[in-house]
């Protein structure tokens, strides 16, 4: 009991000599080490910390299957010569898609069936686009 | 699909939203703990006789309550933060499909090997079976593998649109000149709903999606009966 009495009163002189020595450094430059210090750390290990969140879309792929295998060998598909990319498929969408061209679509009324509506709308702008492309030739 | 009355998420179909789910659970317990114990303290001093008259602060019941709120963001950030990585676009896409918005239907284009290209407009209410679902339906499916990481490029025609499928934690918005990409997983076999999620006209509530997932034979059987029909 004697023992564990001077374990403790030895670490409590020693926690009060650090809280003293930590108080101490608050004092002029040595405010750098105290707050300064820190916060860099804090602010550069944040990055690297994060680092282990953002290699996980990289480290976790679900399924290992690839298909493209199995449609190739199975059934003799063939992938095009000029794959299918965000960036391709993105040109292809500001050729097709004029913003500034843009027609308000009336809505069909309670006493018209939508999808006849539709369709007929549909039916307009296909022979609308046909005659641009065929003017645009 | 949803059932009448359902309070909570749909059964994910997909990894992600089965981390979406998890993460939900894990909130959610941090909520109702929060809100119990706020309850717990008001029905307290709401029914307590004590009046301290000389109270004017306390410091340290001000720093154990900034430092514990503290804690708990940090404990929701953190899953959030994966989840939110995890979200993130998958780098080996096997299929890559396009879907394009419109007033008020969506069309799809498989351009990977073959062109195939169909729209899928909502089934009306005279052409559905017993058992279909009402505003869900539609003539023609997106088809998809399942267990396939797949692209999905959303962008629309007219108007801004935007292509949800709950079950499989997806949404994103179709806007007219712009490509959004999603990456699409299928984990099991099904059929799984969604509707537009962005107002764009008069028929907004009635273009819905559809997607079915099958196996690859299937798939590869789909394919072949649109590339006929074409």
């Amino acid at each position: 009991m004697s023992q564990y009495k001077m374990v403790t009163s030895q670490a409590s002189e020693l926690l009060s000599q650090l809280t003293a020595r930590w108080k101490t450094l608050s004092s002029g430059t040595r405010a750098f080490l105290k707050v300064g210090l820190p916060m860099i750390i804090m602010v550069v290990g944040g990055s690297y910390g994060l680092e282990r969140f953002s290699s996980l879309r990289y480290d976790v792929q679900f399924r290992k299957r690839r298909i493209d295998k199995d449609l190739e060998e199975k059934f003799g598909w063939k992938k095009k010569e000029e794959p299918v990319t965000l960036e391709n498929q993105f040109e292809t969408v500001k050729k097709e898609v004029d913003v500034s061209d843009w027609e308000n679509i009336r809505g069909p009324r309670p006493w018209e069936d939508s999808k006849e509506f539709q369709m007929k709308m549909a039916e307009l702008r296909q022979k609308r686009k046909q005659q641009a492309e065929t003017s645009g030739q | 699909m949803a059932t009448p009355a359902q309070l909570g998420l749909m059964d994910a179909a997909s990894p992600v939203m089965e981390e979406m789910i998890y993460f939900h659970d894990h909130v959610m317990l941090v909520l109702i703990l929060i809100t119990c114990l706020i309850f717990y303290s008001m029905l307290v001093l709401i029914s307590s006789k004590y009046i301290y008259r000389f109270l004017t602060d306390g410091h340290v019941i001000e720093t154990v309550w900034t430092v514990i709120p503290a804690i708990i963001l940090v404990v929701v950030a953190l899953p959030s933060l994966k989840l939110l990585y995890l979200t993130d676009e998958l780098d080996s896409p096997q299929l890559t499909i396009k879907g394009v918005g419109h007033q008020w239907y969506w069309s799809y284009e498989y351009t990977d090997y073959y062109d195939i290209e169909f729209d899928s407009y909502m089934l009306p209410l005279g052409d559905l079976n017993k058992g279909d679902a009402r505003l869900l339906e539609v003539d023609n499916r997106v088809v998809l593998p399942v267990d396939t990481s797949v692209r999905m490029l959303v962008t629309a025609a007219d108007v801004i649109h935007a292509w949800t499928v709950p079950s499989l934690g997806l949404k994103m918005d179709a806007v007219p000149g712009r490509l959004n990409q999603l990456a699409l997983q299928c984990s099991r076999v099904g059929t799984f709903y969604g509707q537009c999620s962005e107002i764009c006209g008069a028929n907004h509530s009635f273009m819905p999606i559809v997607i079915e997932a099958v196996p690859v034979e299937t798939f590869e059987a789909w394919c072949d009966a649109m590339l006929d029909s074409e």
